[in-house]
């Protein structure tokens, strides 16, 4: 008798423990523009590679690596955040010849939520 | 889903299952929510609502108004509900409507690979007999049970790159009908039956973030071109006047922060599933994006 009791009740405990329990977010960084862009071809070695994505980034936990046609490290190693913008990670990158170059990286969004893509873009000789 | 309707519309179309469903990603790929039947993955979403229009013979109609919440309990495993209300719409006969069954799934989305592009679901369909409304706009008299898999593979590995942005999804379930029909056929059951819908999809946010910035306009941007196949076919005889149905959906869906908007044409695949095309146009909610510390966060992780 007390389960029957209980039963209409348990769908709405189930959602007053959804808005009460401190939940984990699952809000995903996804790729929203880079500089230089996605499969671009640019005329000027650029300094610094730029991604911006669609959620705010936890960026010491982000990865990024830049590497040309032979499979060679060009980035620096590091991944910086934008102070004025949580949405962007700022690469720093060694000088690049004329080539194609692969980007692949790996977001973590301020909710912990991993993402992950690659793209290339070319150095025009 | 619809069985009942065979006596009062001579539209065997109908039976096909329509029902919205639930996002998920893999690594960059996003699998939207297609219209017609369930995505791969499981998450904390609603369809808020669905419309479906569909045309049968010699003036005929029916209306969905359809909707759908999705509630993770852990991270991959979660419930869904589905339910709408419906209309049929006769010459010179008056007007049915009421409420279909309800739909109560449970899903566990036991396999992801980022890398791969690849998901992989299990799950249980359950569907309730509704009351004596229920059964006037067509639902079934008895319930079902339907063990079913899902599935979601992209192409981002594809060497041509103008193609990575291609995806597939499907859905297979065996319905087991709560009551048997008898060769009989007046005992109001069912046969037990597959029901599978499949997709493939071309996704610009794919082609913009991973293979070519073209610098679309958003409105482009965000849209995912696709085609939905839905089926439905008697699996074991008698089959009394239950024939195969093909249901074939082309449409596109607009992909944005917190929500998607869907529109498909419903294109009768063989002469079983109709005689006109019907449409159908759907607006998502992604809970996850949208409450991400309430309503769209599991209840235990």
């Amino acid at each position: 008798m007390q389960n029957q009791m209980l039963r209409p009740i348990l769908p709405m405990l189930a959602v007053a423990l959804s808005l009460t329990i401190p939940g984990v977010a699952f809000a995903h960084a996804l790729l929203r523009s880079a500089e230089p862009a996605v499969g671009a071809t640019v005329k000027t070695a650029p300094q610094n590679l730029t991604l911006n994505f669609t959620e705010r980034l936890e960026a010491e936990f982000c990865r990024v690596e830049v590497t040309d046609a032979q499979g060679a490290r060009v980035d620096q190693g590091r991944v910086q955040g934008d102070p004025s913008d949580g949405k962007r990670l700022i690469v720093p990158l060694k000088p690049l010849k004329p080539g194609v170059y692969t980007v692949i990286w790996h977001a973590v969004s301020v909710d912990t939520h991993k993402t992950e893509g690659r793209f290339r873009f070319t150095v025009a000789q | 889903m619809f069985r009942s309707l065979l006596g009062l519309l001579p539209c065997v179309g109908l039976l096909v299952p329509l029902a919205a469903e639930a996002h998920v990603i893999a690594g960059a790929r996003v699998f939207p929510v297609t219209l017609t039947f369930d995505d791969p993955g499981m998450a904390d979403e609603a369809t808020l609502p669905q419309f479906v229009f569909q045309p049968g013979p010699s003036g005929q109609h029916q209306y969905n108004l359809e909707w759908e919440y999705d509630k993770t309990i852990t991270p991959t495993f979660g419930l869904i509900y589905n339910q709408g209300w419906d209309i049929l719409q006769q010459p010179e006969t008056k007007l049915h409507t009421g409420l279909e069954n309800i739909f109560i799934s449970a899903k566990w989305q036991f396999y992801t690979n980022p890398i791969t592009e690849t998901v992989i679901s299990a799950g249980i369909i359950r569907e309730f007999a509704g009351n004596r409304a229920t059964v006037n706009i067509g639902g079934d008299a008895y319930g079902s049970t339907a063990p079913t898999l899902y599935f979601g593979q992209g192409f981002g590995d594809l060497p041509i790159g103008l193609l990575r942005p291609l995806a597939i999804t499907g859905e297979f379930s065996y319905i087991i009908a709560d009551r048997r029909l008898n060769s009989a056929a007046d005992n109001n059951g069912n046969p037990n039956s597959v029901a599978g819908g499949f997709s493939i999809q071309y996704s610009i946010p794919y082609l913009q973030s991973q293979v070519q910035d073209f610098g679309f306009p958003q409105w482009i941007a965000g849209m995912i071109p696709l085609v939905e196949f839905t089926w439905f076919s008697p699996a074991e005889a008698p089959a009394n006047g239950l024939p195969a149905t093909l249901m074939i959906a082309p449409g596109v869906i607009y992909m944005a922060d917190g929500y998607q908007i869907g529109m498909e044409a419903l294109v009768p695949g063989n002469r079983a599933a109709g005689p006109h095309v019907g449409a159908i146009l759907q607006v998502h909610f992604f809970f996850d994006d949208l409450f991400p510390h309430t309503l769209g966060a599991p209840l235990f992780r």
